[in-house]
């Protein structure tokens, strides 16, 4: 059954889209991640054009936080004060990835942007988890238990403006977050990501704050700001399919209860190594489709706008 | 003189022809009309058919042009840049027609001269493409096959040449189909029918096809470029009722 997506200006079989969205909601359920980064490249795959699969993505992230974050917020594990912080940060941030992502759309550069930001920060990332979970698999083999401190100071953190995160138990300067917020901020505009991926770590290891409230605290931010881009994009360039995303969506709420449930019976170092290898996974494939020679060299667009 | 009664039927036939279509008589050497003037983009929609027919007053063959509205192109050309392939030059070409098929009753070389395709745009090397600013006519040319190329893959230009059939050769009636497939452009496109003979295109018959979305798709279309402020704001919430929703359901294990 084909599907006109009315934005995108393209029909689609509603089973691939529902399958897709199924497929990448039990991951994202699976690792605890949204699974923008997976998703907004196998759209741009299936043929969506790379603007709208963005800003759609950005739409349908919003649903997948809004629901990921009210079970948090259930267990308290919610740092509403941490979170106003990145997204003070996270609204500026998108502003900017906006107004970026519309010039490099009129230049004819963005979808070489996309596919950068993606090898650059997928790589990092896919790269560091990969090491930090086949060390900890290794350990857990040996037997070795390593002490750790609460948390780690770093300089930044005596910068000025210091507030306390009381439930993060941190006193530090706000500075900081807000520019880890302005950064991933910028990243979900272009790349059509909530940026989890990045902040979870950037919480973890620069701001030092306890694991158990990042994931929540990370998912509240995001749901802001991918709500404002899904906003900005949906006013600069138009490109947010609802349609699109709905589809997505439906698909995803279901996998991602499957995944979950799935995610209980392995341990984290395990989940976090085997989603490392998807990562570099994504990575390759991308890196290789900007190295090996495009069968036509050519292709068309619209001067200007849309 | 069987020929010059086959003359008459036609003539007969199109006069007939003319007097539904209200063609002025003194331009009745060829009359057509397409199945539908509008192609409709729903929801459902997967590409659709649309059937061009008509009478000419005698022999001579038929040759259809199918245009679509004229839409400012940039092709632009990879370069390889310390190992990666990113877009370095770029070609506009203003006005250039965002669709364009053609149907013939025989192959094209057999019935038209080189001259005539190319003053009546008949194929698609025979459009006329300006391209924009200072570029050279060697370079101007690369680009313009390569425009043509990526229709041709998008299934805008297609490259086979729709068969124009005769079904009776005593009356000349022809039909054709024409195939819009579901990435098709919207707005107003010319059909033109063209009557050849001995090589010459010795009339010319336009008519207007409007393709456009409808019923939902429409909707959302219009509404997301015309109040996109609210359309924003309604997206967003629908995704959060939709997250809200699902956590409602599955929630609480």
């Amino acid at each position: 059954m084909q599907v006109y997506l009315p934005i995108a200006e393209v029909s689609v079989n509603v089973f691939l889209l529902l399958g897709l969205g199924g497929a990448i909601g039990f991951l994202s359920g699976l690792f605890g991640v949204g699974g923008g980064f997976l998703m907004t490249p196998l759209l741009i795959f299936i043929g969506i054009p790379a603007p709208v699969a963005v800003a759609s993505e950005a739409n349908q992230i919003v649903a997948s936080s809004v629901s990921g974050v009210i079970a948090h917020w259930r267990r308290g594990n919610v740092d509403f004060k941490m979170g106003g912080v990145l997204l003070a940060g996270g609204f500026v941030g998108s502003y900017l990835g906006v107004e970026l992502f519309a010039y490099l759309r009129t230049v004819g550069q963005i979808d070489l942007v996309i596919r950068l930001s993606y090898v650059f920060f997928l790589g990092i990332v896919g790269m560091l988890m990969f090491v930090e979970s086949s060390r900890a698999i290794w350990r857990q083999r040996s037997g070795k238990v390593v002490r750790r401190k609460l948390h780690k100071h770093y300089w930044v953190h005596r910068w000025p403006l210091r507030m306390r995160f009381r439930k993060s138990k941190l006193y530090i300067s706000a500075i900081p977050p807000f520019l880890i917020g302005a950064l991933v901020g910028v990243l979900a505009a272009i790349m059509g990501v909530g940026g989890g991926f990045l902040m979870v770590p950037a919480m973890i290891y620069l701001l030092g704050m306890p694991t158990i409230v990042v994931v929540g605290t990370s998912l509240f931010q995001i749901i802001f700001v991918t709500a404002n881009v899904t906003f900005l994009q949906s006013i600069s360039t138009q490109t947010v399919d609802v349609v699109l995303a709905l589809l997505l969506l439906a698909g995803a709420v279901i996998g991602a209860q499957f995944g979950s449930r799935a995610g209980q019976l392995l341990r984290g170092e395990q989940l976090r190594g085997l989603l490392a290898l998807i990562v570099l996974a994504v990575v390759g494939k991308l890196i290789f489709d900007l190295v090996a020679t495009p069968s036509d060299l050519f292709s068309l667009g619209a001067p200007g706008s849309h | 003189m069987t020929w010059f009664r086959t003359r008459w039927t036609a003539f007969t036939v199109l006069f007939l022809g003319a007097a539904i279509l209200t063609v002025p008589a003194s331009a009745a050497k060829l009359a057509a009309d397409l199945s539908r003037s509008v192609v409709s983009i729903t929801t459902g929609f997967v590409g659709s058919n649309v059937i061009l027919f008509g009478a000419a007053d005698g022999p001579g063959h038929i040759v259809i042009v199918v245009e679509g509205p004229g839409r400012d192109t940039v092709v632009r050309r990879k370069s390889r840049v310390s190992g990666i392939w990113i877009n370095r030059h770029s070609v506009v070409f203003r006005k250039a027609p965002s669709f364009y098929a053609v149907a013939a009753s025989s192959p094209l070389d057999e019935i038209v001269s080189a001259r005539t395709a190319k003053r009546f745009r008949i194929g698609a090397e025979n459009l006329v493409l300006k391209a924009d600013g200072k570029v050279s006519e060697g370079q101007a040319n690369r680009f313009r096959v390569a425009l043509i190329r990526n229709q041709r893959r998008a299934g805008l230009f297609p490259k086979e040449i729709s068969k124009v059939v005769l079904p009776d050769k005593g009356v000349r009636l022809f039909r054709t189909e024409i195939f819009f497939p579901s990435n098709v452009p919207t707005g107003a496109y010319s059909v033109r029918f063209m009557l050849v003979r001995d090589g010459f295109v010795i009339q010319q018959y336009k008519r207007k096809l409007v393709v456009g979305k409808a019923g939902l798709s429409a909707r959302v279309f219009r509404f997301a470029h015309e109040q996109s402020i609210l359309y924003g704001i309604v997206a967003i919430l629908l995704a959060v009722a939709a997250g809200w929703a699902a956590s409602a359901a599955f929630g609480r294990k």
